[in-house]
């Protein structure tokens, strides 16, 4: 792919305003020069012109939005019960587990998951919103696709710039991947997610939708020492291979 | 000979190849690059670095190391800096503070004269009287007592904060820290080593004392050391950093320039140091008097001459290296002043001995002579030691405009102090020695009582291994420690020789003579707490660090006991004073924004917060009250579009969900038909109103409720809170962050809301407080009929990233039937018009449902509800109640009653204003007032106190007090019959 090239799913003329579903952040992206992309009733930042130097510096320190990508929640009493019905694989609490469709199974709880998927293809998540119903029901849908954004911290440098957000000891050697943290990052109740792209070490943050576009802010400040960029999701793809 | 720069030496940090200049006091100096300010103005020949605090007396570098506040400077609009380790930057402009007029001509120097005037604690007992007398003096005292300047305007500098993780912290990089780093390296290369050093290298002692006669060993064991932690890869060192307190759990703040680095340690290694002590005599301290480290920094770190001929007092080996490192400098010793009763032994002793330098045993320096300009020594005064701060009358006078003295160490033991350890007192060594240290803690080098430099080492290498192990690793065995700490004789016992004339410093901070601590005693302040606070001993910059030792030896004399006796004050962090913004760091403070925040701008919003929420106030326009009018105006007549969002949302899902609801809320659930909503009131147990909203009920195990914006996340606690104890079935979720809603108020609401889908939207259809889940503009909703501000009119509730294209959507749909959007302000307007009451305005901390005239929303026949028993016992004694009222005046700004007003009755008070406004759809004053219950009666009046000022140049006058009356209305003010809820009865 070049560098002014477009990936072969984006849209051009793809505009955010266009799609029901808008991240809060799609003005700051817009302002960063996104390219967008159509993706799961969204236009996600696809690419801010350069995926070759967003790749690399993806590897070295980037911020994404993933907000766009499929998610869900389930919680009550019964979930472990209702989701391994379901055919779905559990982890411990605060461990997250590959499912065979490629969505994460994020347990948050001995009574809570969170699925997240790494790119619009959430098998998983849409079968289980289709079978799931009030009438019989023991555990709940959390409405994390709303309630939620999500975003990516990629790179060797994350956790030396997450280091100045979060007092939980997220390197590598001591944070592995598919950890779990709820915490507190930049004062937000945040779930920290080891999620590495690749080889390159990374975080998914899942937080209040609402404060997107603070947290935000307070990313893009933390990563100026250390040269971060902000990126597009074709750049994350790429590191994964 | 004037101090001044030396040829090039072993170990020095500065760069000759770098030159600098920068301004002091308005003249122009050079300096290199690795200079400190005190470093480079030496070498220029400047003594005068300050004047004191009290009496503006000048003074110079004591322990060019920043131990005291001699060296504080200005520099831009930072205050206090401390010129002993700030390093010089081209460019630079230092000022002198604390001075009227220059600080070689500081008019406030006369002060110096009227010392008996000024004694310890004078300013308690001198201008108290008359009354209203200190209001005059403090600000003269506060201007002549200052230090440094602070300018309010300075900008917001960029400070920053960082966590940090190391299994071993050791603090201290000097040998014994080095040695402490590399061993617990060494242990296992998965331990993670962190060294924090304050100055900006490695080596502390090493890169200015002398251990041996030759002068080589120190740089030898620097370069040996430094290598090695250089070259081992799990040690992390921070240099130019302070670790600047202990808290629990070995947590330790350290900060290096601007930032400040939390670091969460397993074990820590304080090999943190001493501090040299002063010698307490007779203008002890004029510019030139200095502690033998003092000279040593400055001739070995920085290369600069601290004299030209120098008289040294000593009770230790330390002034006999001092005095070779001098020598080797090219000062003149003019005599050793040794206050032992004989000339020591040791092979530094010697040698000085060997330069012909006389040796004066059991004397010590009792006065330095000032030169004419009272800034310069011309001689010393010694004399005879007689006994414990005495001397013979006679003195040998020496010229000399140095004098160094080296008669003792305290140990820099701030940490240990922090974490709970003890230092009690050695009478042996005269030393505050280390005893029992908390767990995960050790201690190494001089601040554990030990200065033989191999010792040192050792006891290092041993702290390392055992902090290694206390964070969980093994892999060596321990190291071994020679038995051998060297000379006991490090610190003299008394090193205080009071003079009559006074001038005798202890504490030079607060320009505290050996008398002043004496007469504190006198006066009562017998207790060394006490004797503190009365003389501000310790209080200065410096917090006693050149002080405490000599002050709690003085204390305990004057009292007749032991120095232990005596005891120690608490110390607490910081170690060094810290800038609040290195405390603040970057701004944490999250904020929400509701998915249609940026349409609310681009309308021209004025945003307001609410929480951490941002709201609309009102669209545009400067006149506040008509831009509101207007907007209440347009809901009323035609329809308008506010953004809800910021309401709280929870999903109450499960079997149990009605008994859920039953058991928080005050009204009745169970019997709520799918597909209607119903009022909620939530109190305490107290009774006590805490929030309402409304409950939909979107299936039979599913209540969707609304709460507050405020009070959601209590509510959501609380609801958590209770359950965990009923266990019932049922599964709390707060969604307030997944659903954004819009409020469409107005006639033409039916109207436009029905372009945009296909739910039938009819009255018979969709009454009032009916929910529905349908489609709007193609996105899922919840729409509740609803009528807070009190006209038809739909709140719609959709997933938060569809929120903008809704918004979007319905002023879209809107456009022909005029829809503007309206804020907060115009929504409370109406809602007071409606008679709704808000949550936290109208009701406080102690408000229950019957004072609110609220007793409709209780359950009485249900046998329970959180706060049901406290408002049944309340039941038969209301105190107050919430009412309507009207005033008829229409002088909005001279007349209205204000939120908090108070209502009076004969000079009680029996209530107050909660709410009032202007209603222009009534064409009157509105509002809702607390009153006495026997005033609650519809068409009753009562007085309302009104305070009101107006702006006279730079002040507000208050005016006296004005009475308005005001007559109790039924309520709602607006549409008692609710006939605005039908388009057919809808339009003025």
């Amino acid at each position: 792919m070049s560098a002014a090239g477009c990936s072969p799913r984006e849209e051009p003329m793809t505009r955010p305003e266009k799609f029901q579903r808008r991240s809060h952040l799609y003005r700051v992206c817009r302002e960063a020069g996104a390219h967008w992309r159509a993706m799961n009733d969204f236009g996600v930042p696809a690419h801010y012109g350069d995926v070759d130097g967003e790749t690399a510096a993806a590897a070295h320190l980037a911020i994404a939005d993933l907000t766009a990508l499929p998610r869900a929640g389930y919680k009550g009493w019964g979930m472990a019960d209702w989701i391994q019905g379901q055919g779905v694989s559990l982890p411990e609490p605060n461990r997250a587990l590959r499912q065979e469709d490629g969505t994460l199974a994020c347990r948050l709880s001995s009574g809570e998951l969170l699925l997240l998927a790494d790119d619009d293809q959430a098998s998983l998540i849409d079968r289980l919103s289709e079978t799931w119903s009030m009438d019989d029901a023991v555990c709940f849908p959390v409405p994390r696709a709303d309630a939620s954004a999500r975003l990516a911290v990629t790179g060797d440098e994350s956790a030396a710039m997450m280091a100045k957000m979060c007092g939980v000891d997220l390197r590598g050697h001591r944070f592995a991947d598919h950890a779990i943290a709820q915490t507190s990052v930049a004062r937000m109740n945040v779930i920290v997610l080891r999620n590495d792209r690749g080889a390159s070490p990374a975080y998914d943050l899942i937080f209040d939708s609402a404060s997107a576009v603070y947290l935000w802010g307070c990313l893009v400040d933390a990563m100026a020492e250390f040269s971060g960029r902000i990126v597009g999701i074709d750049a994350l793809d790429a590191l994964r291979g | 000979m004037i101090p001044g720069r030396l040829p090039t030496l072993p170990g020095q940090l500065i760069d000759r190849s770098r030159p600098l200049s920068f301004t002091f006091d308005g003249h122009r100096r050079e300096g290199y690059a690795g200079d400190t300010v005190t470093s480079a103005l030496l070498a220029a020949g400047v003594r005068v670095l300050s004047r004191s605090f009290k009496y503006h007396r000048p003074r110079g570098t004591l322990s060019a190391a920043g131990h005291d506040a001699n060296s504080f400077v200005q520099i831009g609009d930072e205050p206090n800096v401390v010129a002993d380790t700030r390093l010089v930057e081209d460019g630079m402009v230092v000022e002198a503070q604390n001075v009227f007029g220059s600080l070689d001509n500081d008019r406030a120097r006369l002060l110096d004269h009227f010392g008996r005037f000024l004694p310890v604690g004078f300013y308690y007992k001198t201008f108290y009287r008359p009354k209203g007398a200190w209001k005059v003096w403090e600000p003269v005292v506060r201007r002549l007592a200052g230090l440094g300047t602070v300018n309010p305007s300075t900008p917001h500098g960029y400070y920053d904060k960082q966590y940090l993780w190391a299994d071993v912290v050791v603090v201290g990089g000097g040998p014994a820290g080095m040695a402490a780093a590399l061993e617990a390296a060494a242990v296992d290369r998965a331990v993670e080593v962190l060294l924090v050093e304050e100055n900006p290298q490695l080596g502390g002692s090493l890169t200015y004392a002398r251990f041996d006669t030759e002068g080589e060993r120190a740089a030898r064991e620097r370069k040996t050391l430094v290598a090695a932690v250089e070259g081992c890869d799990n040690i992390r060192v921070l240099a130019g950093a302070v670790a600047n307190g202990w808290f629990t759990d070995h947590f330790i703040p350290v900060i290096q320039g601007n930032r400040m680095f939390k670091v969460r340690a397993g074990s820590v290694v304080v090999a943190s140091g001493s501090w040299e002590q002063p010698l307490v005599f007779r203008n002890n301290d004029l510019p030139g008097v200095m502690y033998g480290s003092a000279a040593q920094r400055l001739i070995n770190r920085y290369g600069v001459r601290p004299g030209g001929r120098a008289v040294i007092a000593t009770a230790n080996a330390d002034g006999y290296a001092a005095a070779l490192d001098l020598i080797g400098a090219g000062v003149d010793i003019a005599a050793v002043a040794e206050l032992g009763p004989n000339v020591p032994r040791h092979d530094l002793a010697a040698a000085v001995s060997d330069h012909g330098v006389p040796i004066m045993p059991r004397s010590t320096v009792v006065e330095a002579e000032p030169g004419p300009w009272k800034d310069t020594i011309e001689a010393a005064r010694i004399a005879e030691i007689t006994g414990p701060g005495t001397t013979a009358a006679r003195h040998d006078v020496h010229d000399c405009d140095t004098i160094v003295t080296s008669v003792g160490w305290q140990p820099a033991a701030n940490l240990v102090w922090h974490a709970g350890g003890r230092t009690p007192y050695n009478e042996t060594t005269s030393m505050l020695e280390i005893g029992k240290l908390p767990e995960g803690m050790h201690a190494a080098g001089s601040v554990a009582g030990c200065f033989r430099i191999d010792t040192v080492i050792e006891e290092g290498r041993r702290a390392g291994w055992l902090a290694a192990r206390d964070a969980g690793f093994n892999g060596t065995a321990m190291p071994a420690v020679r038995n051998d700490r060297g000379e006991t004789g490090q610190n003299h016992p008394w090193p205080m020789f009071e003079h009559p004339k006074g001038r005798d410093f202890v504490d030079f901070d607060e320009d505290l003579q050996i008398h002043d601590l004496k007469d504190a005693v006198s006066e009562g302040y017998t207790h060394i707490e006490l004797m503190k606070r009365f003389s501000t001993c310790g209080m200065g910059p410096s917090q006693g660090r050149h002080s405490w030792l000599n002050a709690i030896r003085l204390n305990a004399r004057e009292n007749g006991i032991s120095v232990n006796e005596a005891g120690m004050t608490t110390q607490r962090p910081p170690y060094t004073a810290e800038k609040l913004g290195v405390l603040a760091g970057r701004s944490f403070e999250p904020e929400r924004l509701t998915a249609m925040h940026w349409r609310h701008v681009e309308a021209g919003a004025r945003m307001m917060q609410a929480g951490a929420w941002y709201r609309p106030e009102h669209y545009g326009g400067d006149d506040r009250d008509a831009v509101i009018e207007a907007e209440s105006r347009h809901v009323r007549e035609k329809v308008g579009l506010i953004d809800v969002s910021t309401l709280g949302g929870l999903e109450i899902r499960g079997p149990d969900a009605a008994d859920m609801m039953e058991r928080m809320y005050t009204w009745a659930y169970r019997k709520q038909l799918v597909g209607r909503a119903r009022y909620t009131l939530m109190t305490d147990m107290t009774g006590v109103i805490t929030d309402d909203g409304v409950a939909c009920r979107l299936h039979e195990n599913h209540y969707y409720v609304t709460a507050t914006t405020s009070g959601v996340d209590g509510v959501y606690q609380e609801m958590l809170f209770w359950n965990a104890q009923w266990r019932l079935r049922v599964d709390i979720t707060n969604v307030t962050g997944a659903w954004c809603g819009v409020n469409i108020a107005g006639p033409r609401s039916r109207a436009v809301l029905t372009r945009l889908t296909d739910e039938k939207l009819d009255a018979e259809s969709f009454p009032y407080m009916a929910v529905r889940q349908a489609n709007v503009a193609g996105i899922p909703c919840r729409l509740l009929r609803v009528g807070f501000v009190g006209e038809l009119g739909y709140e719609l509730h959709c997933p938060a990233h569809s929120g903008e294209a809704l918004w979007d959507a319905l002023m879209e749909a809107g456009r022909d039937h005029n829809i503007r959007p309206f804020g907060v302000e115009c929504q409370r307007l109406l809602r007071l018009e409606k008679g709704h009451i808000i949550v936290s305005q109208d009701t406080d901390g102690l408000t229950n449902p019957l004072e609110a005239d609220m007793d409709w929303a209780l359950a009485k026949k249900r046998p329970f509800f959180i706060g049901k028993r406290s408002i049944d016992i309340q039941r038969d004694n209301v105190e107050r109640k919430l009412v309507g009222f009207e005033i008829e005046s229409r002088d909005r700004d001279g007349s209205i009653p204000r939120e908090c007003h108070l209502v009076i009755r004969d000079g009680d008070i029996t209530g107050r204003v909660t709410s009032c406004s202007y209603s222009p759809t009534l064409d009157k004053v509105i509002g809702l007032a607390y009153v006495a219950p026997d005033q609650a009666e519809p068409g009753s009046t009562f007085q309302v106190r009104i305070k009101s000022g107006r702006v006279d140049g730079r002040r507000v006058r208050i005016t006296p007090d004005t009475y308005v009356a005001c007559r109790v209305v039924p309520l709602p003010f607006y549409d008692p019959e609710n006939a605005r809820q039908e388009p057919g009865n809808a339009g003025p």
